[in-house]
């Protein structure tokens, strides 16, 4: 038998012998001793039953032999003796019988003649088996006049044993391959669905499938370890999930501001890069707006950093309402906020978004305290690939723009 | 008597084989001959004489006599087996083997007309008759010894069995063979 699972390969050299190979190893053997048991048991009864009657048989025919040859013995007639006890010699299980007159002579005498393995192995068995003779005496008026001694040989238990012996060989080839049978049945029921969890588990090893499960087994055991199986998968995929949503949050943390949860400097710089790949690979304008808000270190300064807070919390919601579904919004740091409008974005529509933005701030914004505040806006724009080349470019380009637009401001306010 | 011997079984008795008396005859001067087959004679007479049945029970057999026996010298001490004693008896001339009291009739030597009228007589009583000078068995006697120079034998009438009013033990029957010259 071939190892074709997987799980049960060779280890330490040798070989591990497979559930089916031990099934049909137990089952042979359960089925080897029971034969046994019963084929020499019943060989054994038999030989002694048989025994005991070809014992009776024996005394059946010296007794004949006994009642045939007394008048053959009363007249002294060997001949009349030889041919009264010729008819009994061709019972089976008689290997010689002679009568005897009463000072020992024989009267007649009779002896099995054969050759061959078989006539000496019953010869042997026959001495084995009945090692006194059978006597019967012979009487006449009441006075003995001789005696018949037969002895047995083991014609019929010879038979009966290699047919016995066959039949129990017989059994024994039945008993096997109801074994084998029996093993690939028993195979089937056990092995089948642990190699279904086997298989579920080296999925579940090879390609982190946690949602695979090991189906109901028909045994107890074996469904008890798939469920239990299953509940270690079932808990092993909550905990990659709680940690990727944990990872996720983490991401999130390092990318954003806490603040106002827009994107932070760093992954704004990496977002730009590829936003103005895409705007170069469409071969359209993309647009940068970067934003100041205008005396926030006096509201600061005046209302605390609570107020500031708020007033920078509400500015960036009004700039992410702003936001197309591509464009991107960052806090820079401090009160200083940039907005990308993706590709295609020309110059009259970063202008456009501007004036919405500076539209936008003209409402005043309510600190926690109640107390209304205007905010307004410094704005520098810079377009790619108008102004510059690259991101880095392009952000000292708006940046310059809005710090031009803040002395504006300052000129006139 | 077509009928008879067929009816007639024999027995064969060789004299060298067996009894003592046959190996003593071996061995033996001429005189002795005749002594050895008188032994084996009484001996077979005996022998008859124990599978007879009669029809009440007795305590001996009387054995009678008649004529003048060849081989008869030793019937006197034949010694019967079972208990039952055997006596000797000679039958007179004249004598009726019925109001003689005889059990058996041992037929030596004698006329064939008195020979079948003593047989005649006797098959009406429970007498069972030995023929001793009858090889062919043709007298009526229910045994008839054969006297051969080396063995002896007996026939057996069927007829004369079956109708005397004793009764011959069937294992003689199987000792049943055919006389000589017959298959």
């Amino acid at each position: 038998m071939s190892l074709r699972d997987p799980t049960l390969r060779p280890s330490r050299g040798g070989r591990l012998p497979s559930i089916r190979d031990v099934l049909s190893r137990v089952h042979f053997r359960v089925t080897l001793a029971a034969v046994m048991m019963a084929g020499i048991t019943v060989l054994l009864a038999g030989l002694i039953v048989m025994r005991a009657y070809a014992y009776h048989n024996l005394s059946l025919v010296a007794q004949s032999a006994s009642f045939t040859v007394e008048a053959a013995l009363v007249f002294d007639d060997p001949v009349a003796a030889q041919e009264g006890v010729a008819p009994l010699t061709e019972t089976e299980g008689l290997a010689s019988l002679t009568v005897l007159r009463a000072d020992g002579r024989p009267l007649a005498a009779w002896q099995r003649s054969g050759g061959g393995f078989s006539y000496r192995l019953e010869q042997a068995v026959g001495r084995w088996a009945f090692a006194a003779p059978v006597r019967a005496p012979i009487r006449h008026e009441g006075q003995l006049l001789g005696e018949v001694v037969v002895h047995g040989d083991a014609g019929g238990l010879e038979r009966f044993v290699v047919a016995g012996l066959l039949g129990m060989l017989a059994c024994l080839i039945v008993t096997a391959v109801a074994a084998i049978l029996l093993a690939r049945r028993l195979h089937e029921s056990i092995a089948g669905p642990l190699q279904t969890i086997a298989s579920v588990a080296h999925a579940v090893r090879a390609e982190r499938a946690l949602d695979r499960r090991a189906p109901p087994a028909g045994i107890a055991e074996i469904d008890e370890l798939g469920r239990d199986f299953n509940a270690l998968l079932a808990e092993l995929e909550g905990w990659q999930a709680s940690l990727r949503d944990e990872n996720a949050a983490l991401a999130h943390k390092a990318r954003h501001d806490p603040l106002t949860g827009l994107c932070n400097r760093g992954s704004f710089e990496a977002l730009l890069d590829e936003a103005l790949g895409q705007a170069a690979s469409l071969g359209r304008p993309a647009a940068l707006l970067y934003l100041d808000s205008n005396g926030f270190k006096e509201t600061n300064d005046r209302f605390g950093h609570a107020a500031g807070d708020a007033v920078l919390v509400e500015v960036a919601r009004r700039i992410t309402s702003l936001l197309g579904p591509r464009d991107l919004a960052a806090r820079m740091g401090g009160d200083e906020f940039v907005m990308l409008l993706a590709a295609p974005a020309d110059r009259a529509h970063a202008l456009a978004i501007a004036d919405r933005l500076r539209a936008a701030m003209a409402d005043p914004i309510a600190l926690p305290d109640g107390t209304p505040i205007l905010s307004s806006l410094s704005i520098g724009i810079a377009l790619y690939p108008d102004d510059a080349e690259d991101a880095h470019g392009l952000v000292r380009a708006a940046d310059a723009a809005m710090y031009a637009d803040k002395e504006r401001h300052r000129q006139s306010p | 008597m077509f009928v008879i011997a067929a009816s007639t079984l024999s027995f064969a008795w060789p004299f060298l084989a067996g009894a003592s008396a046959g190996l003593t005859l071996a061995r033996s001067p001429v005189p002795r001959v005749a002594e050895g087959r008188s032994i084996a004679v009484a001996q077979m007479v005996r022998g008859i004489l124990s599978y007879t049945r009669w029809p009440g029970a007795m305590a001996s057999i009387r054995l009678c006599v008649a004529g003048a026996p060849l081989y008869g010298a030793k019937l006197a001490e034949t010694e019967g087996a079972g208990g039952r004693a055997i006596q000797l008896r000679s039958l007179l001339p004249g004598e009726g083997p019925g109001a003689a009291g005889c059990d058996g009739l041992y037929l030596g030597r004698m006329a064939a007309a008195e020979r079948s009228q003593l047989i005649a007589e006797a098959h009406g009583q429970a007498i069972v008759t030995i023929d001793e000078n009858d090889p062919a068995c043709r007298a009526g006697a229910m045994f008839c010894l054969a006297v051969e120079p080396t063995r002896l034998s007996f026939q057996l009438n069927l007829d004369a069995v079956s109708r005397g009013a004793v009764r011959i033990d069937p294992k003689v029957l199987l000792l049943a063979r055919a006389p000589e010259g017959q298959p």
